[in-house]
């Protein structure tokens, strides 16, 4: 589908700001009809699937009084999971697992709950935003509940539950940590002022020093009231696990994530583990993962990470969505077929304003009988889409694709685009992807790019494509690192969950 | 035909000479093992030899990561660390 088939309001968002770029590039004389690019047909509609009729309710039996004791102290810890024990079991519980009946079906109730929660998470699966589309599938763990109980593996059932990833299992630990950070007292809010840098004797400077020192096991609190050195080395370690420039300069920006209460982190962190639930079990041993969040992609091989590179990903109001799909072919030299609302919004106004401006970019008008005619922008170095776009099916036309605007990667906040994802390294990306393919050799692909004609290489294997949405994790150095939720979705998560409504604790 | 007779019984008397004769040489008897000398009645047993610091082979020193393997893992972190926990410890079911 790609950018042949933009349909409806966020499936015509891709690119409109990469429109613009030809316009810096100079003029693009040919204006020549060009032959129709291939277009990829729609995946068939499939077929609306008949819901099975719900299993007959699974009955829980009593749990032995160590069951009950080993249930009781699961729910109790739930919070360990970012989850609020009180969801599960009411305050004054007995934890001695002598139950009468009716606590018994509380007790049974909670562990089903919990069970569920942990596993692919608290959001109603009919409730999903339509941007999130990596979705877990329903679970009903009542039939493992009871067979667990039957084979006497009530405990490692339980641990089993949750996500075994790395990157949730570091963020359960960055839950503890900034939990007994808050219980401390968290942090001081640093006042704005002017900028903190090397050899300043700003006043702040000592509150500066305990603030990092509360996150960075290698800050003393206490020091000197002059900027020095190490303390800059601190600032700049900070800033990089903010995603921030790392310059070691403080100016209202990193302090403005420096003043972040603790609580937010807390709260970032309980989003973060809950869209991990969302993951599936395993994963694809060779995928590309980008996080939009952060704006970074990432080509996995052997579950092992060999490439990565900056992008830029959708901006706030065109949000990238959260999906996963497979890349099934590399087009090289790709048009762009203009979505028609971006034709109208931005390209349309400019050729009235600046008439010739459509035919100096490249773009060239195809009547469409009974409607209005559509723009599309010739392949080439102007293209917006650069030389390189990488399709998947998706319902939301987007794609990973090369740009013209390399501008876009000197920036530390990189959600500029109208939805698709920027790459910074298609080639490399392109060539990771064709390796095998005797077609597709680093010199065919040279071949190709000394001209414009537009080519599809299919790959001979799909490599799977998850779009994630992170803004919370645990670096290499096994700091939590944080990013500033562009999208808000951090927020909108936690709403849906009840975990804002609900004073959950933090 | 006589000779025939003649020599398939000489051939078989030959047989039950040889077979006389290996008895007689005892060839099916265990060799016996040379005799070792006997351990002096007082002798400790020697003590068990302590291992030898040296032969504990050295922790290999940490592969240092290039620049660019180093951005590459970082990156990874960023986009998920989606590698896989191991196993938690099976325990003996307890309920």
């Amino acid at each position: 589908m790609g950018g042949h088939g933009l349909r409806g309001g966020r499936m015509r968002r891709c690119l409109a700001l990469a429109a613009v770029a030809p316009l810096v590039l100079g003029d693009f004389a040919s204006a020549q009809p060009q032959a129709a690019p291939p277009v990829l047909p729609l995946p068939p509609a499939a077929a609306a699937p008949v819901p099975p009729p719900p299993p007959p309710p699974v009955e829980i039996p009593a749990l032995t009084p160590a069951q009950a004791e080993v249930a009781v102290k699961a729910l109790r810890a739930a919070d360990l999971h970012g989850l609020q024990p009180k969801a599960y079991l009411p305050d004054g519980f007995p934890e001695d697992g002598q139950l009468s009946a009716a606590q018994q079906a509380t007790l049974a109730d909670g562990l089903v709950q919990y069970a569920h929660d942990v596993r692919i998470g608290r959001m109603d699966p009919d409730k999903f935003p339509e941007l999130w589309q990596v979705r877990p599938a329903a679970y009903d763990p009542s039939p493992d509940l009871v067979k667990a109980l039957s084979e006497g593996r009530l405990q490692p059932w339980l641990d089993s539950l949750p996500p075994r990833y790395s990157g949730y299992v570091a963020l359960k630990r960055g839950l503890v940590r900034y939990r007994e950070i808050a219980a401390k007292g968290g942090w001081k809010t640093i006042v704005e002022g002017g900028k903190m840098e090397l050899g300043s004797t700003d006043p702040r400077v000592a509150a500066l020093r305990a603030r990092l020192a509360v996150e960075d096991p290698l800050v003393t609190a206490t020091g000197g009231a002059t900027f020095d050195k190490p303390l800059q080395e601190a600032v700049v370690r900070a800033q990089k696990r903010y995603g921030l420039k790392p310059d070691g300069v403080v100016g209202n920006g990193t302090l403005a994530y420096l003043n972040q209460p603790v609580g937010q982190r807390i709260l970032q962190i309980i989003a973060n583990m809950e869209r991990w639930r969302w993951m599936p079990a395993t994963m694809p041993a060779t995928r590309v993962q980008v996080n939009t969040g952060a704006a970074i992609v990432t080509l996995f091989r052997d579950d092992k990470p060999v490439m990565s590179m900056k992008a830029v990903s959708g901006r706030p109001g065109d949000e990238t969505p959260m999906l996963r799909s497979s890349i099934h072919s590399v087009v090289i030299n790709p048009p762009w077929n203009v979505p028609a609302g971006i034709a109208q919004r931005e390209l349309w106004p400019k050729e009235k304003a600046n008439p010739g401006y459509l035919a100096r970019n490249g773009y060239r008008i195809i009547p469409v009988q009974g409607g209005q005619p559509r723009l599309q922008q010739a392949s080439g170095d102007q293209s917006a889409l650069g030389r390189f776009k990488f399709d998947f099916d998706n319902p939301f036309a987007v794609y990973l694709h090369d740009t013209p605007s390399k501008g876009g990667f000197d920036l530390f906040a990189r959600q500029a685009s109208h939805g698709c994802v920027r790459l910074e390294k298609p080639r490399a990306l392109a060539e990771a992807l064709l390796e095998g393919d005797a077609n597709w050799t680093a010199e065919a692909i040279d071949k190709q790019l000394e001209g414009d004609k537009t080519v599809r290489a299919k790959l001979t294997t799909q490599v799977p494509v998850f779009i994630l949405y992170w803004t919370a994790f645990a670096g290499t150095d096994g700091q939590m690192h944080f990013r500033s939720d562009p999208y808000n979705w951090d927020r909108e998560l936690l709403q849906r969950v009840g975990v804002l409504a609900s004073g959950t604790k933090v | 035909m006589f000779k025939k007779v003649l020599w398939i019984a000489a051939a078989c008397a030959a047989v039950l000479v040889a077979l006389a004769v290996s008895r007689t040489l005892n060839f099916d008897k265990p060799v016996e093992k040379a005799a070792e000398p006997a351990a002096p009645a007082a002798a400790p047993p020697p003590p068990p030899e302590e291992p030898k610091a040296a032969e504990v082979p050295p922790p290999p020193p940490p592969v240092e990561k290039t620049p660019e393997q180093q951005q590459i893992d970082d990156d990874a972190a960023a986009t998920g660390m989606t590698t896989v926990e191991p196993d938690p410890p099976t325990e003996a079911p307890k309920e």
